[in-house]
């Protein structure tokens, strides 16, 4: 079971909803995922707008909502942004994400810091998306942050754990959730990250852009939950040199034998 | 009178409030948010919040995103 802030969470897969082919995709794999905690964006409505019923799908599944702030590229803009959702949405959860630069999506990690103290100070519980730096992940604990959301490559790039001996440390220090958001291409990729300790892992791309997203959705689910069981049941150590398995005694020529 | 949404200007009725936005922009007002001058104005108070000329409204909807 996993705790952030006052609420409970017996999946360790969090979910997003862009990059779905259609809106009953994205519902289906959600509910195939298990996912109890979904992602959504906020933006400005155009003024020749097509129904989104993105939302009004969401609203039929026992999950929590949690409004990103996507778009935003500096601090004042991240918590306008989560003021805004908190209206619409009824919820003091935001995802913070602040990436001021397109090509690669990398958060701002002084952009990051400043809004997130602004916004817990105003009442929200937030999860910042930010690089998998130590450093900054204890500096986000302290302003109060309810969990960090360390990158393991970069947006949509499906490129996996480039981040994982950073990740080890971020783990290995921080007393809040530490949920790996970005860069998970494959189910192997999050089983891998559940067994170093990681507490649950925000998949979007992976599922959205598969061939069969209901299903790879389900996949993810048993990987996250197989690599979590793995660290609970506690990794052994390893070693540089061979440990023997079997017993070594020299029965062929030992004199003692003959 | 003239309004500003989104950054386009409206021509719009003298005595109009916020609740009215949806309508003109033919959006569900269940999925937005509004912003008068900047400040977040709740859903409650939509129809008490009176607008006046060169006023500025930002209007979010929630879409899907990661």
């Amino acid at each position: 079971m996993l705790t952030i802030a006052n609420k409970t969470f017996t999946s360790r897969l969090f979910t997003g909803t862009g990059k779905f082919r259609c809106v009953d995709s994205m519902f289906k794999a959600i509910q195939a995922s298990g996912s109890q905690l979904v992602t959504l964006a906020m933006k400005r409505v155009e003024h020749v707008s097509k129904p989104d019923e993105t939302l009004a799908r969401l609203r039929q599944l026992p999950i929590e909502l949690l409004p990103n702030t996507s778009g935003a590229t500096n601090a004042k803009q991240a918590i306008y942004a989560a003021n805004l959702a908190r209206a619409v949405l009824d919820t003091h959860w935001v995802k913070l994400e602040i990436h001021p630069d397109q090509r690669y999506l990398l958060p701002d990690p002084m952009e990051t810091l400043i809004a997130a103290e602004q916004l817990v100070k105003e009442g929200f519980v937030v999860l910042p998306y930010c690089g998998a730096d130590p450093v900054l992940c204890k500096r986000l604990e302290e302003v109060g942050c309810a969990a960090v959301m360390p990158l393991a490559a970069p947006i949509g790039s499906n490129r996996g754990l480039l981040t994982k001996e950073f990740l080890r440390i971020i783990i290995e220090q921080a007393n809040i959730p530490v949920i790996v958001d970005a860069g998970i291409g494959k189910p192997s990729e999050a089983m891998a990250a559940m067994e170093m300790g990681v507490d649950a892992i925000l998949v979007n791309t992976a599922i959205a852009t598969a061939h069969d997203p209901i299903r790879m959705a389900a996949v993810f689910a048993q990987s996250i939950k197989t690599g979590r069981d793995a660290f609970e049941a506690g990794l052994p150590r390893t070693h540089l040199t061979a440990l023997a398995s079997s017993p070594l005694t020299q029965f062929l020529s030992d004199p003692a034998c003959t | 009178m003239k309004i500003i949404v989104n950054d386009k200007v409206m021509n719009c009725a003298d005595a109009i409030d916020l609740a009215f936005i949806p309508t003109l922009l033919q959006c569900n007002p269940d999925n937005i948010a509004m912003a008068l001058n900047q400040t977040v104005i709740h859903k409650q108070a939509w129809s008490t919040t009176q607008l006046k000329e060169q006023d500025r409204i930002d209007v979010f909807q929630v879409v899907a995103g990661g």
